[in-house]
């Protein structure tokens, strides 16, 4: 793949994380609001958090996998070792979590009566999870981009 | 009518990812103290991140269906069913996070 391509993919791959996050932040909010018409919004909302979460986990897997040891070697090289020791570490095995919760979430929507609410509490406390999870996972990419850069500083400017 | 049990199904994968959030953190720990099992883990899939992937994944959907089919939908209320989950995705990212900043 060209290296305008390697770089689209990992950008898509953070897009649906964070589309993931908005649709979660969105199934929040018609939740807290419910009524017998918000319902089906619901349902649709707490599938596509899911859809958009599996599909990022599956972009962010392939690049990891096929692309990601010449950052790795570039991040460990540099002064911010940890952003690959810890934050990529911890991201990586994480981002399971994540998808299992996500899992969760159209199972709780479309076999429940959310109109009870303890059943509608145990959809918030998943969502909030994902929300939390994602939002976590999110800032570690940032931080691993960031030791690229540091890592490419230190070799250009040692 | 309102039905106030929660589905069978629900239950099963609620108990499934709250097992599979402390069985992930437990693999990562054993595949890191263990080069051996990492690089087994390694060579299956040519990663060993795919092969730890399809692994919790797949236990993740097959544990779902078991415990679908062996639960008592009148034992697990909402709450308790809630708590048990928040429990164990809390400990099992914080135990992940504990072990990578200390290993």
């Amino acid at each position: 793949m060209s290296l305008f391509g390697v770089q689209v993919s990992i950008m898509v791959h953070v897009l649906f994380g964070v589309l993931g996050i908005i649709l979660a932040v969105a199934l929040l909010v018609y939740t807290l609001n419910i009524s017998e018409k918000n319902i089906p919004k619901i349902k649709s909302l707490s599938l596509w958090t899911a859809l958009s979460m599996i599909t990022s986990y599956v972009l962010g897997g392939w690049w990891y996998v096929v692309y990601y040891a010449h950052e790795r070697d570039v991040i460990r090289s540099g002064a911010w070792k940890w952003a690959h020791t810890f934050f990529m570490e911890w991201k990586e095995h994480v981002f399971f979590a994540l998808l299992f919760l996500s899992v969760l979430l159209p199972v709780i929507a479309y076999r429940n009566d959310l109109m009870v609410p303890e059943n509608r509490k145990l959809l918030l406390l998943v969502t909030w999870l994902i929300v939390l999870i994602g939002l976590a996972v999110d800032g570690s990419g940032a931080v691993i981009s960031r030791g690229v850069i540091v890592g490419y500083m230190g070799r250009v400017a040692p | 009518m309102t039905n106030m049990t929660l589905d069978k199904t629900t239950i099963g994968f609620c108990l499934s990812a709250a097992v599979m959030s402390i069985l992930n953190t437990a693999l990562v720990i054993f595949k890191e103290l263990t080069p051996p099992f990492k690089k087994a883990m390694a060579d299956a899939m040519g990663h060993h991140w795919t092969t730890h992937g399809i692994v919790v994944l797949g236990l993740f959907l097959v544990l779902g269906f078991v415990l679908s089919g062996a639960v008592k939908p009148e034992s697990w209320g909402a709450g308790k069913l809630g708590n048990t989950l928040l429990g164990s995705v809390i400990l099992g990212s914080a135990a992940l996070a504990a072990f990578y900043l200390l290993h």
